[in-house]
């Protein structure tokens, strides 16, 4: 750190820093190059891992699928198609050859394979997880940003402890009881809402509701904090400073600043929410991934699982490729500092 | 210490949550002893029974009593989400806080690890633990083990980074200190509290997460139960008995949410040992005041007939009498500025001295309307070209405002890190005066230009940190300046730059006054500065003006009244000190305030 | 006590390589304070972390007595700690937050042995009375005392460990102005009293020009002037060393408008 700033701080007006917009652009590129490349390092290793960890689960998963009643010849014929009792590095290398092409293996009970599941189910996923992100986005920003403005400097403690209160006890309600919760209150109870399935734009509300609220009210919590941290800093002063109205420093010059943090958790966030988004399509009987993943994890198909998990991974792993690019783009400053 | 453990055992929150961990800590001792016999006696008579005064919660498939089942059930999903995170935290603290005393290889390849850990996805962890061991309750706590170490590691490597670089662990190792001694007594001491929270909320976080594995059928396996197990058990009657699940379930919350109000009950405490604490206003009483003796103006009447006399004394255009300024502190009400009173003429440059704590930046903030939004500004007199400010609405006043600009220090925070510098500067004319983009833009680079900045329209593009610290420190002057207002309020514009940028941006500001007849009012530490650049200099001590004088009487800091006056010019050495005797000094007694 | 020989000090590697300290020699005699004077970025806190070993040099040796530390491997910790100690800029963050003022210097007596837990304790008093301290100052801890104090704490550990070479690194520039005066006069006192070696490095010109005997200027990586206080303060040879010295304010010209007279 000193180091840097001794060096960075050569020269005096007179010949200030003049490479800044010529460095930063392959600053920017060797960034998203390393990023991309970690994801891929990572991706790589998710994989090698399943793969392992599938030879080594001990017993015969074929056996464990079938149950003890099926025929021995039967359980040897699906050992074979599967490529089960070829050499461990050829089915590695096949295994991960078919990852590469989309192949994510099969069910050890059906043969159906993966691939299938995936394309018929991941869009459903898809629409609930990111509805619910972009709930989360617009519900908790402006809510968290509006109570530490209004609460500034030890005012209206009555609404402050309401926020904390309000927003504590929900974002300790996890997800799948919530859905719970609303399916007895407003499926069970009042009947307004349909209990199961996506066919309609009320079927969303509840799924959306649970998936959704926690989130928001973390991110929420959050975004005060940092909203209350970025009104203390220097340059907001320099904007009162400035003589410009409320709105104008909260918009130009609070937001944007306070986004970065607010983004970065809401990525582990969006992150969370599609694995989240498992007992919540359990809850809701959605017809998405997770059903078929807890469908799979129940009948111990450890084919559908180890695939699926590894869909799960890509997802959560390039949701976190795209939110640290995004992040990078806003705050500039942000990728020159960790490039140094 | 001991007082501090009153005061937290004292707040709310601690009251609140211990008392729920109590009552969690006693049933999960007696549960499983009292209700046992209750919560397995099957009774074919109760099957799926609704809520009633028999069955709280209803009862289950076998007519078993679910109430009875989740107070079983304590014992068992407590003592695993406490496992679980004790060995998530202690083996991530291990990987994430060693690696501060190793090499920087050794670090980069620790950070490597964690971070690949923490892309992870937590459901793809847990599956793997369960293909690999099958469904049981160890498989769920080794799973949910695993899924916290990363983030744990992230925390302490973090922590311990920040105590790694600090300059503390330099000295001791310069200084001998055996690295056993260095993670005992350096490293683990300072990174302990925020880990302690940390693990508090993960145990709420972890009984959330455990329940959830129960309900995916990969956790607990009957006949055994845990709140997850039940809630899943539960699921499956919604329609008919919806208590049996929403039951269980509302107990994993308040469990949940005993820890995380614990975690934050800690946390507070420990930020209002660091002096961040919400002040309870209300409770402190009526903050002091400016005192409302308009027959006391003797200390406004010799402000404005300084020691020497003005040779024409123009409007008066900054009054003021008797401010005082209060903030709110754990220890009541403090006033660093007390009854300050003084009068700024136009196109007088005014300069005010003093030490930390003295009151100057608090005092100038509030004349400018940018005081703590906590404090407390009162005053018996407050007026700017002869408008009051304190009588006026938010509205009118910055409009009356506009016309006293503010350069701040440059301490790389001034300026908006996210916006470019052109546009910061061209925000005043489009929003106060309305004017249209490209006018706005072409007045920020005029303005750019009119502080000696070399290639204006470029620099006008960067962002702050692609400049220096001179430039920026010059870019907050035009911004100052970009209103052309009638006094300029500069708080400390020299400290954080070197003593040749000093006096080019010294040059600037004297030059910008003279062109302008503005008048202005310099903060400063540095006594020698304010002498270049005042024509006045007014020294504060400890919340009070104990001087106001003719800056040509530095020559002869005799003749200064005030004794702390004197010895705030004569103990700074400069180029012409005597070097064979002792630099006077203020008694440090004086000073009791200093300390933090 | 400190002979400094074509010292280089790089940061970065390849294109971006900076070149922080270029052939800087620098000699410090037993018993004299040298002054190093530069602005941020002329790498005088870079020369003071390579002479203490907190910075690798890129060439150039080190001498401290009469061995090379750049050259000398394997040394005990406790033998490079008598070599030279360094007392940091901040002591706000250069004391360990969580230790009694009086066992951050006790540590240190313990780790060079030799002495009973109560002949330490007296050490502990002496040394704080020695910086012009209470001994009851031993049972504070760093937050509990002001910066001007903590400062003598600092200067107290480092005089614990005894070493041959001080190395002062911006020791006034945290502190109020009225404390700078008290601290430059304690370390005037013991320079006399304990006859130490102290290279005393600071960005003000007329500090350094008050404690020391000779004066180095350092500009951008290299030193551009080395001579007596006198010589650099009244008869200044290189123009950045006049910059420097025109540049600070005087009392002198209190209240005559140069800044209007004389433009930069």
């Amino acid at each position: 750190m000193t180091v840097s700033l001794e060096v960075g701080g050569l020269g005096n007006s007179a010949q200030a820093p003049d490479n800044g917009r010529h460095v930063a652009h392959s600053v920017w590129w060797s960034f998203f190059i390393r990023r991309v490349g970690r994801m891929i390092i990572t991706l790589l290793v998710v994989v090698t891992v399943a793969f392992v960890v599938l030879r080594l689960s001990g017993g015969d998963p074929v056996r464990a699928a079938l149950g003890p009643t099926a025929a021995p010849e039967i359980v040897e014929q699906r050992r074979d198609q599967l490529g089960l009792n070829d050499p461990i590095l050829v089915q590695y290398f096949s295994y991960l050859w078919g990852v590469l092409h989309g192949d994510f293996g099969v069910s050890l009970i059906t043969g159906r394979s993966v691939g299938d599941i995936v394309v018929s189910r991941l869009p459903a996923t898809l629409a609930l997880s990111f509805i619910s992100f972009f709930v989360v986005l617009v519900v908790s920003i402006p809510l968290g940003m509006l109570v530490a403005v209004r609460t500034l400097g030890g005012k209206r403690r009555g609404e402050e402890m309401v926020f904390a209160g309000v927003t504590g006890f929900f974002s300790s309600v996890p997800d799948y009881l919530l859905g719970v919760m609303l399916v007895v209150v407003f499926s069970i109870t009042l009947k307004l809402l349909p209990v199961a399935g996506n066919d309609s734009a009320a079927a969303f509300v509840l799924p959306v509701a649970a998936l959704s609220l926690a989130s928001a009210c973390s991110l929420a919590r959050l975004a005060r904090i940092e909203a209350l941290n970025t009104l203390r800093d220097d340059y907001v002063r320099t904007a009162r400073g400035k003589r410009l109205p409320n709105r104008r420093i909260y918009l130009a010059h609070v937001l944007p600043n306070m986004l970065t943090a607010v983004l970065t958790v809401g990525g582990t966030l969006l992150a969370a929410m599609v694995t989240g988004s498992v007992l919540v399509e359990q809850v809701f009987n959605w017809p998405g991934m997770g059903t078929a993943f807890v469908q799979a994890i129940t009948t111990k198909d450890y084919g559908i699982v180890q695939g699926l998990a590894i869909v799960y991974a890509a997802i959560v792993l390039l949701v976190n490729l795209v939110v640290d690019i995004v992040i990078a783009l806003i705050d500039r400053r942000s990728t020159l500092l960790e490039s140094s | 210490m001991n007082h501090q453990l009153r005061d937290f055992l004292r707040s709310p929150l601690a009251i609140v949550s211990l008392t729920m961990l109590l009552g969690l800590v006693v049933l999960a001792a007696i549960g499983p002893v009292v209700w046992r016999d209750a919560a397995d006696a099957t009774n074919t008579d109760a099957m799926f029974a609704p809520v009633s005064a028999e069955h709280w919660f209803g009862a289950d498939a076998l007519g078993r009593d679910v109430l009875a089942r989740v107070m079983v059930a304590t014992r068992l999903s407590l003592v695993m989400a406490l496992v679980a995170t004790a060995v998530g935290a202690l083996a991530g603290i291990v990987l994430g806080a060693l690696p501060a005393l190793g090499g920087k290889r050794i670090q980069r390849f620790a950070s490597a690890v964690i971070n690949m850990g923490l892309a992870f996805p937590v459901l793809l962890v847990a599956m793997l633990v369960v293909i690999l061991l099958g469904t049981s309750k160890q498989t769920a706590v080794i799973a949910l083990a695993i899924t916290m170490v990363p983030s744990f590691a992230r925390l302490a490597q973090t922590l311990s980074a920040r105590v790694g670089g600090s300059e503390y662990l330099a000295a001791a190792r310069l200084l001998g200190i055996s690295p056993l001694r260095q993670f005992t007594r350096y490293v683990l001491p300072n990174i302990a509290e925020p880990i302690v929270v940390n693990v508090t909320l993960s145990i709420g976080a972890g009984l959330l997460a455990l329940s959830s594995l129960s309900f995916l059928g990969v956790g607990v396996q009957a006949p055994e139960y845990d709140w997850g197990r039940l809630l899943n058990d539960g699921f499956d009657q919604v329609y008919t008995s919806p208590m049996a699940a929403i039951g269980p379930g509302l107990v994993i919350v308040l469990a949940g949410l005993a820890f995380g109000i614990f975690g934050e009950a800690v946390a507070s405490s420990l930020r209002s040992k660091s002096g961040a604490s919400i002040v309870r206003v209300d409770a402190l009483g009526e903050p002091p005041r400016a005192v409302p003796d308009d027959a006391d103006d003797s200390n406004a009447a010799s402000a404005a007939a300084p020691s020497t006399p003005q040779p024409h004394t123009p409007e008066v255009l900054l009054d003021v009498c008797g401010l005082t300024v209060a903030f709110p502190s754990a220890a009541g009400w403090r006033t660093p500025v007390k009854d300050v009173s003084f009068r700024i003429c136009a196109g007088e440059i005014v300069g005010l001295v003093g030490e930390s704590g003295s009151g100057k930046s608090v005092t100038a903030m509030a004349i400018a309307g940018l005081a703590d939004p906590s404090a407390v500004v009162s005053a018996r007199r407050l007026t700017f070209r002869g408008q009051d400010l304190l009588s006026l609405s938010e509205r009118q006043k910055r409009l009356v405002l506009s016309d006293m600009g503010v350069v701040f220090q440059d301490s790389l925070t001034a300026l908006n890190p996210a916006m470019r510098v052109g546009a910061q500067l061209a925000e005043i004319p489009r929003i106060q005066q309305g004017k249209g983009h490209a006018d706005s833009a072409s007045a920020a680079v005029a303005a750019l230009a009119g502080v000696e900045i070399a290639d204006p329209e470029r620099r006008a593009k960067q962002f702050p940190h692609e400049f220096s610290g001179g430039m920026r420190q010059r870019a907050l002057i035009a911004m100052a300046e970009m209103s052309e207002p009638a006094l300029l309020i500069a708080d400390e514009p020299t400290t954080a730059l070197d003593v040749t940028v000093q006096h080019a941006v010294l040059s600037l500001l004297r030059r910008e006054c003279a062109q302008r007849g503005q008048a202005a009012l310099v903060i400063s530490h540095d006594i020698a500065v304010l002498g270049q650049l005042c024509q006045r200099i007014i020294v504060m001590y400890r919340g009070e003006i104990v001087e106001d004088f003719d800056t040509a009487l530095l020559r002869t800091p005799q003749d200064l009244r005030h004794p702390y006056a004197r010895a705030l010019v004569e103990s700074v050495p400069d180029m012409n000190t005597d070097k064979s005797v002792p630099l006077a000094t203020i008694s440090e007694t004086m000073f009791g305030g200093e300390a933090a | 006590m400190l002979r400094v020989e074509d010292l280089c000090v790089d940061f970065g590697t390849g294109h971006g390589r900076v070149r922080a300290v270029d052939s800087v020699n620098l000699v410090v005699p037993r018993g004299a304070i040298v002054g190093l004077v530069g602005e941020s970025g002329s790498g005088k806190s870079t020369v003071a972390r390579t002479i203490v070993g907190m910075q690798a040099a890129s060439s150039g040796r080190i001498f401290i007595g009469d061995t090379d530390v750049l050259a000398k491997h394997r040394v005990s910790r406790r033998e490079r700690a008598e070599r030279v100690q360094m007392i940091f800029q901040d002591p706000y963050s250069s004391l360990n937050p969580r230790m009694r003022v009086g066992e951050s210097i006790d540590e240190v007596l313990a780790t060079y042995g030799g002495l009973s837990s109560a002949q330490r304790r007296d050490s502990v008093a002496e040394l704080l009375q020695l910086v012009t301290l209470s001994p009851e100052t031993a049972a504070l801890f760093p937050q509990q005392i002001s910066g001007g104090m903590r400062q003598r704490v600092a200067i107290a550990r480092c005089l614990a460990a005894r070493p041959r070479l001080i190395v002062a690194d911006e020791i006034t520039s945290a502190l109020d102005v009225s404390v700078q005066g008290v601290i430059l006069n304690l370390l005037r006192d013991l320079q006399n009293k304990l006859e130490l070696s102290v290279l005393f490095i600071s960005h003000n010109l007329a500090a350094v020009r008050y404690i020391s005997e000779s004066i180095a200027v350092m500009q951008r990586g290299r030193i551009v002037e080395f001579g007596t206080a006198d010589d650099i303060s009244l008869r200044p040879s290189h123009p950045y060393t006049r910059a420097l010295i025109d540049a600070l304010p005087r009392l002198d010209d209190a209240g005559r408008d140069v800044l209007l007279s004389r433009p930069s």
